[in-house]
């Protein structure tokens, strides 16, 4: 927990004041930039990957990897579309997509914690399959014409902010909590840092590590419903690379790749600053084609600066 | 003393390790062959050797050698992307000579790879985050350069590189047979390869030993940077067009292929030759379906289920051996140290790993 805290200590205020930083900086070059309404658009484009990324990150806290949960977020946009098109009430559309995104992540699990495959090649395999079968099963066609009712959860907003915007700002807040205050949180701590200690202490890692993929998958189903909500499309390809950004969040969030460390702020905060910095190149007029480089290499930085100033962890590599 | 204890134990030479790939690949070739009267016709051999194999099989050689050291390349499609878009720029934007190009595309692509391998070893990232972050940076480059247009025209002297034949047999397919004897060569019959095989299986008693583990490491991901950007190069000559879009999402085929081929994701065992094989596989998988007319999706579906299919039968196997191994042992322990001395480092660790 020492550990814990000295990390919250440090990587999330950084994050924070860059975001800032960026924000107000970018705002001296083209004033349009430090708006209410440019804000708000750059949380609502946050909102995806930082709920996939929440996700994604328990489950490499605790230990593993799951490199499929784009696969399931197009899965699950797949099933809530298909029922919101035929008609089905909206709030059913959204619990058979969630549920569909638990079913997804319940199979890794099986593949992972049930048959013992090393979860990178797990998770490769489900990220093709998952999507394969998707698309056979919708034969490729986009899904469209999606009644207001659903599309609403993507378009509405509560008190000046979008739905999506408040949903991130739950799920962080209920992931932050049940990871830092509640035995689950505390014992998928416990596993991702030295699973025989955790073994050798009775825990059934097992079924800790089942439920982080369960999870995981559940989260990305949430985020598939809102992109379908949000898009009021849905194709087979929809949130294909998500989980390179997802990855990429988590790990200048402050996540050890080997697990045991990493808080839900530092991976929201981080997803918002990679938005930010996306926004942040069209606003200052960075040519188009450029803007992944650019990315690149700010995701570079930030993880070799990190690396660099927390001292290395001897030289391991899994 | 120590060159000795650097050598790779004797992982037994039966083909046990590769006997469910061979199954497979023997039962692809049946039923193609039954389901397609074009299958095994010369003109579709020549395709599979010339738009379906070649890439896919230096990209596997490349994730192999990383796989080996107990590391993960996932930015080698990307470096392919990189090096074909510079190939394009330098010939068709600045003139250059096209072979000219090729060479120096080539050298970039160890320059990428070497960058990989800095970042792992002194900056101390774990191998797929490093990669993941080069595979974003390497394409955004290629992107930048080409400013999503394609290159298009070369001399017919490099065109032929990707469409002529020497013996009937497709230009590429001897490069690729080429560079696969050499590095097989190297791993298996040089210092430096048992260092790779050492390094992978046991990097800290490897180090112990004397090896220059950091540089070993580096210089294998130079040399999968390198064996992109040939594919790369490869790439421009077939299509006769560089894009910055070339093989996307094509580090998974490959790394689906070495482990179909029996290379271990823990480090230090496995046989190249074979993940070539499993790149072959793939390939005759893809032709075949394709042939069939059977989509891209159903494609990734299948390929997919033969990957797990396949890791569960290689650790059934492995059990096996392990078994058969320990039996032997029983039975010749009265007869004293035998060949092996216990504090060497056992290639390929019973890895049953604690599975994260």
């Amino acid at each position: 927990m020492t550990e814990l805290r000295r990390r919250l200590g440090a990587r999330e205020p950084l994050l924070g004041f860059v975001i800032v930083a960026v924000f107000l900086l970018v705002g001296l070059r083209s004033p349009d930039f430090t708006t209410w309404g440019n804000l708000e658009a750059i949380l609502t484009d946050t909102t995806t990957v930082a709920i996939v990324a929440i996700g994604a990150g328990l489950v490499i806290i605790g230990g593993g990897i799951d490199i499929s949960v784009g696969s399931t977020l197009a899965g699950a946009a797949t099933v809530a579309g298909l029922l919101a098109q035929d008609g089905s009430a909206p709030l059913v559309a959204v619990l058979a997509g969630i549920g569909s995104g638990l079913a997804l992540g319940g199979v890794n699990a099986v593949l992972v914690v049930g048959l013992r495959i090393e979860p990178i090649v797990a998770t490769l395999a489900t990220l093709g399959i998952f999507r394969g079968v998707l698309s056979q099963a919708t034969s490729g066609k986009l899904i469209g014409d999606l009644p207001d009712g659903f599309t609403v959860i993507g378009t509405g907003s509560l008190l000046g902010l979008p739905y999506l915007v408040w949903t991130m700002f739950t799920l962080t807040l209920l992931a932050a909590v049940v990871l830092r205050w509640t035995g689950f949180g505390r014992t998928v701590y416990a596993i991702g840092n030295d699973i025989r200690a955790a073994r050798l202490a009775g825990i059934r890692v097992a079924r800790y590590q089942a439920a982080t993929y369960v999870i995981a998958g559940g989260f990305a189903g949430v985020a598939g419903v809102l992109f379908a909500a949000r898009n009021g499309t849905v194709l087979p390809t929809s949130g294909s690379g998500i989980e390179l950004l997802a990855i990429a969040a988590i790990v200048v969030g402050g996540v050890d790749i080997f697990g045991g460390r990493g808080t839900v702020l530092g991976i929201v905060l981080a997803a918002l600053l990679l938005q930010m910095i996306s926004a942040a190149m069209v606003a200052v007029g960075v040519d188009v084609a450029w803007q992944n480089a650019v990315v690149g290499v700010t995701i570079l930085l930030a993880v070799t600066l990190f690396a660099v100033s927390h001292g290395r962890r001897s030289v391991v590599h899994a | 003393m120590p060159k000795d204890a650097v050598r790779p134990s004797r992982v037994p030479r039966l083909p046990l390790r590769e006997l469910p790939l061979l199954v497979l690949f023997a039962g692809l070739l049946i039923y193609f062959a039954l389901k397609s009267p074009f299958f095994l016709t010369e003109a579709n051999l020549q395709n599979l050797g010339r738009a379906f194999f070649p890439e896919l099989a230096l990209l596997t050689l490349a994730s192999a050698l990383v796989l080996l050291t107990r590391g993960i390349d996932l930015s080698v499609a990307a470096t392919l992307a990189l090096s074909s878009v510079i190939v394009g720029a330098l010939t068709v934007d600045a003139g250059m000579n096209v072979w000219l190009a090729s060479g120096i595309a080539i050298l970039v692509g160890v320059a990428a790879g070497t960058l990989n391998g800095v970042l792992i070893v002194v900056i101390g990232l774990s191998p797929i985050v490093a990669t993941l972050t080069t595979l974003t940076l390497y394409r955004g480059i290629a992107l930048g350069l080409s400013g999503g247009n394609s290159y298009s025209g070369y001399p017919p002297d490099f065109a032929r590189l990707g469409a002529g034949t020497f013996a009937g047999i497709p230009n590429q397919v001897l490069i690729v047979l080429v560079l696969v004897v050499v590095v097989a060569v190297v791993l298996h019959r040089t210092r430096i390869g048992r260092w790779i095989y050492a390094v992978g299986g046991n990097r800290d008693a490897a180090r112990f030993a004397g090896i220059p583990a950091g540089a070993v490491t580096i210089g294998v991901y130079a040399c999968s940077g390198m064996l992109s950007a040939i594919a790369g190069v490869i790439s421009v000559a077939r299509f006769n067009t560089a894009r910055a879009d070339f093989a996307t999402g094509a580090e998974l085929d490959a790394i689906t292929a070495a482990i179909l081929g029996g290379i271990s994701i823990a480090g230090g065992a496995g046989y190249v030759i074979s993940a070539v094989f499993g790149a072959l596989t793939l390939a005759v998988l893809r032709n075949g379906m394709t042939l069939l007319g059977q989509s891209g999706f159903l494609q990734v579906i299948v390929i997919g289920v033969l990957l797990l299919l396949c890791v569960l039968a290689d650790r059934g196997f492995r059990r096996l051996r392990l078994r058969r191994e320990a039996a032997a042992q029983l039975t010749s322990v009265p007869s004293g140290s035998g060949p092996t001395t216990p504090d060497r480092p056992e290639t390929p660790t019973p890895t049953i790993k604690e599975s994260l």
